[in-house]
Formats: C-alpha cells, sequence, structure tokens
C-alpha cells in the first residue's frame, strides 16, 4: 500500500470525522446544557434530509441551498418540541426525557416510512459527488464540504457560546442553576433556545449526511450513536472536544473498514470509544459544561 | 424608604420560613440583618429577590409593590443578590461572569460598567480571562459583589460576605462594601455581629424567622451582643 493511498485514507478518515462531528454538535448542545439525553436526535437529524427532499423536489435547486428554509424549520421544531414536550419531561426528570424522545423518535419513523415509503433516497448531485484531488488524494467534493461545514459550524457555535449574552446564559445555567435564576435567567426560556440551536445545527447535519450518502426512515438511531460517540469520546460539554471525537470515530471508521472489511467497522468504533472511556472517563478533552 | 417589607411569611412547603417580617432599608443606608444559620436570612433575600414568592405580606421598592414579580424583573429594576456561597459559575472566565451581571439589561454600557468594577476590585482584571473556579476563595468573593454591582443596582444584598474567609480579607472586603454605600443601600447578611454592626447605619436581628430586636448605630454592639448571646463576648 503505497502512501498515496494511506494519505487517501486519512484524509477520508478526516473528512467523514468531520460530518460525524456536525452530527454531535447538536447532541452535545442538549446533553450538556439541557442535560437531556434526546434519543430521538437521529430521527431528527434524517427529518431534517427529508425537509431537505421536498424543498428541493419543488425548487430544483443546489442541494445546500435547501438549508435556508430547513436551518430555520428546524430550528422552530427543537424549540416547539422542548417547550412544549421536552420542559415538561424534564420537570419529572431526565428519565421521562429518554422516554419521550424514544417515542418520538418511533413516531417520526414511522412518519417518514408513511410518507416517502423505504426507499433509499439522496439528495446528492452530480456536482457534489464529482471527484477532486487534493495532491495525491482523490475524493468526492460532497466530503471536503462536509468537513469545511463542520468546521464553519464550529466556529459559529464557539462565537455564539463565548461572545453572546445567550451563550454566556446557556453556559451558565448547567454550571449552577440557583445562582443563574438569581440573576435573572429562567432555565425554561433558555432551553427551547437551546433546543432550536441544536436542531438548527442538525439541519446542516441531517443535508450533508443526505447529499453524502443514502438514507431511508429507519437509518436515524445509527446516527444517533454516532453522535452519542463522539459527544461522549471528545468530553461532555467541549464542542472542540466533539469535533475531536468525530475525528478520531471517522478515522477508526474508515481504517478498521480498510483493515477489516465493512461488517467490522462499527464494531471497532465502539471498541475504541469503549477504551477510552476507559482510560479517561471524562472524555479526551475531559470536558466540563462549555 | 427604598425598600420596605410588611408582614412577609414565606416558607417551603408546609414548613413556615419567615413569621410577620417588616423591615425597612432607606436610601444610601447600610442595613445589617444578623441571625444564626438557619434564622431565615437566605430565605428573606430570595423573597425580596422574587425567587420565592411570599405566602402573604408586601414588598414594596421605591413606592412600587414587587410581591411576586419575576427574578428577573426585580433585577432589572435594580435589587442585586449576592447569594450565599457567592453563586459564581465556575468553569466560566471571570469576565464572563461579570458580564452576566447585566444579563436581561439591553444596551448596558458594558465597558464602563467593567471599568467600575476593576476600580473597586483591581485583581478582577487581572484575572479577567482566568476561570472564575480556579480564584482564591476572596477574590470570588470579590468576583460574585463585582458581578452584583454590574448591573449598576439600588440596592445591593450581600449573604453571609465573609463565610469562609479568613478574617484580613474580610476587613479588606468590608472596607469595599463601606466604599459603595454613596452610591446604593447595602444589606448585609451575617451571623457574627461585630462586624457587620461596625459599618452598618441600622441593623435587625432575625430568629427562627422572626425579627426579634432592631437598633442603630447610637445603640452600641455591646448591648446587641448581650441581648443576643445572654453574655457580652464575641
Amino acid at each position: 500500500m503505497g502512501p498515496a493511498a494511506v494519505a487517501t485514507l486519512l484524509v477520508q478518515g478526516m473528512f467523514l470525522g468531520g460530518l460525524y462531528a456536525l452530527a454531535g454538535y447538536g447532541f452535545s448542545i442538549s446533553l450538556g446544557i439541557i442535560r437531556e439525553i434526546n434519543v430521538a436526535h437521529g430521527d431528527l437529524m434524517i427529518l431534517a434530509a427529508y425537509i431537505s427532499l421536498v424543498v428541493l423536489s419543488t425548487w430544483r435547486v443546489f442541494p445546500l441551498l435547501s438549508l435556508l428554509l430547513t436551518v430555520p424549520a428546524m430550528f422552530t421544531v427543537g424549540w416547539l418540541l422542548q417547550r412544549l414536550l421536552l420542559n415538561r419531561a424534564l420537570r419529572r426528570g431526565p428519565s421521562h426525557v429518554v422516554v419521550v424522545t424514544f417515542a418520538l423518535g418511533i413516531a417520526i419513523e414511522n412518519l417518514l416510512l408513511i410518507l416517502f415509503s423505504y426507499n433509499n433516497r439522496t439528495l446528492a448531485t452530480g456536482y457534489l459527488l464529482q471527484g477532486i484531488s487534493l495532491g495525491a488524494v482523490q475524493l468526492p467534493l460532497v466530503m471536503a464540504v462536509d468537513f469545511a461545514a463542520s468546521v464553519v459550524v464550529l466556529a459559529a457555535l464557539q462565537l455564539i457560546m463565548g461572545h453572546t449574552m445567550l451563550g454566556r446564559a446557556m453556559r451558565a445555567v448547567p454550571a449552577n442553576e440557583p445562582a443563574a435564576r438569581i440573576i435573572g435567567i429562567r432555565p425554561e426560556r433558555i432551553y427551547p433556545l437551546a433546543m432550536g440551536l441544536a436542531m438548527a445545527v442538525n439541519a446542516v447535519a441531517g443535508v450533508l449526511l443526505g447529499s453524502t450518502f443514502v438514507f431511508y426512515p429507519s437509518v436515524g438511531p445509527d446516527y444517533m450513536l454516532i453522535a452519542f460517540g463522539t459527544v461522549i469520546l471528545g468530553g461532555l460539554g467541549s464542542l472542540l472536544g466533539t469535533f475531536i471525537g468525530g475525528l478520531v470515530m471517522g478515522e477508526v471508521f474508515v481504517l478498521s473498514g480498510y483493515m477489516f472489511g465493512a461488517t467490522y467497522q462499527m464494531m471497532a468504533t465502539l471498541i475504541v470509544i469503549f477504551v477510552i472511556m476507559v482510560l479517561s472517563p471524562r472524555g479526551i478533552l475531559r470536558g466540563e459544561i462549555f | 424608604m427604598l425598600l420596605a417589607l410588611k408582614s412577609v411569611e414565606a416558607g417551603y412547603g408546609d414548613l413556615r420560613v419567615l413569621r410577620d417580617v417588616s423591615m425597612d432599608v432607606g436610601e444610601g443606608e447600610l442595613v445589617a440583618l444578623i441571625g444564626p444559620n438557619g434564622a431565615g436570612k437566605s430565605t428573606l433575600f430570595k423573597v425580596i429577590c422574587g425567587v420565592i414568592k411570599p405566602d402573604s405580606g408586601r414588598i414594596y421598592f421605591m413606592g412600587r409593590d414587587i410581591t411576586g414579580l419575576p427574578p428577573e424583573r426585580i433585577c432589572r429594576m435594580g435589587i442585586a443578590l449576592v447569594p450565599e456561597g457567592r453563586g459564581l459559575f465556575p468553569n466560566l472566565s471571570v469576565r464572563d461572569n461579570l458580564e452576566l451581571g447585566l444579563y436581561g439589561i439591553p444596551r448596558a454600557p458594558v465597558k464602563e460598567r467593567l471599568d467600575f468594577v476593576y476600580s473597586i476590585f483591581p485583581v478582577l482584571r487581572e484575572r479577567s480571562r482566568q476561570r472564575a473556579g480556579s480564584l482564591s476563595g476572596g477574590e470570588q468573593q470579590m468576583l460574585a459583589v463585582g458581578r452584583a454591582l454590574m448591573g449598576a443596582p439600588r440596592l445591593l444584598i450581600l449573604d453571609e460576605p465573609s463565610s469562609g474567609l479568613a478574617p484580613i480579607v474580610v476587613d479588606r472586603l468590608y472596607e469595599s462594601v463601606r466604599k459603595l454605600t454613596d452610591r446604593m443601600s447595602i444589606i448585609i447578611g451575617e451571623q457574627n455581629i461585630k462586624r457587620p454592626t461596625s459599618i452598618a447605619h441600622r441593623w435587625y436581628v432575625i430568629e427562627n424567622g422572626r425579627i426579634v430586636m432592631e437598633g442603630s448605630a447610637k445603640r452600641p454592639a455591646k448591648d446587641l451582643q448581650t441581648a443576643y448571646f445572654g453574655v457580652g463576648t464575641d
């Protein structure tokens, strides 16, 4: 195996890792800020891909342009979901959120099944699937776009979290909720905004996943597992950690696929997560809440 | 009167913590609220700030009835509480903690307020990029007070500011607090008597949720000590 082939694998793993991180950011936000496990995270991501599919079949535009509608739509879905359903579940305890979102995931899957059937779909067009050359490395353009989008979204989220009053309030609530209330922050108003933000990011993830791979109504839970992996690998509550966690998972996925075959990809990835969690239970960046 | 409490009763569920509490604070006044652990000081402060709703009684601030208003409205009207245990966000930077003192106050002059707080507690400027959790106890208390000052409150409430601090650090903190009285009214809740009554214009003693004694700077603290402990010791 020549150096060009190795470089191709490594770059492919990195690009795929960027996409995995993109799937993880939203999960990182809901787990880190709202402290709830959104089991329907992957299904909501796939929902975004289907919304984009509908947009694109109505207006035949470049796939990424559909984000102009998908992102605000998913922000609204996230906001409403938290405000109407999950805030109430959360008041009864975190395990209620798990149960409610588990049911929500099943509902979304079946709704998509009724509306769109079980067929594989993709948002990709010929243009995005064209190969590009980075030196000796040859990869489809869409994967480079995935990675670039992941970096841009990470930078935007860091900006929001670090330099806006809303971002500070989002970090303050999980750090010390009673104190947050005393200075006039109402967690039950912050949570819907955080979930809206998480789902806006999830919309980007869904559209890019849908442009990179095929998708079908029941594929959501696979991506939930990947999102969960990136977050716990990187360290809870650190978005940079989620990015790094994504890269690790992408590399392991691609390299193990090359060495052991596609059957063992997911298993190898989960083993690596397991080992890292044993060695460093708080993740690679030993995160606290943002 | 800047703040007036009229027969406030409050508690948690069936547990009645405050009984018939009436007190007032004038413009520019420094008032000490003395009481042992569990007397109801923190509950009283949370009631004033709207975090706990009183069961009965009224609270007036600048002549307006604020009873039952949500905390964010009361904060914006100019009451800032430095809670017991400081209420900092340990993983956020000093600067972020300070800026959160302006939460919900649109178009606040951030730079000006930061400079004001830094002028009172210069060490916070040096540490502005550090995590709040990495500060010493005294610095953390300064940060907690500094955050409350960001919103330029009319009334500053300090709940046991001296707890867990070395005496010399407490002296410096009290000196800074005393200097603030020309800008705002202040309530200090403490368990000990000597220090707060030495700088306060007036004081109240709270026990088992009732105001059992009150007095002014003219009534010597020695008197209070005798009444409070039964003996004249500190």
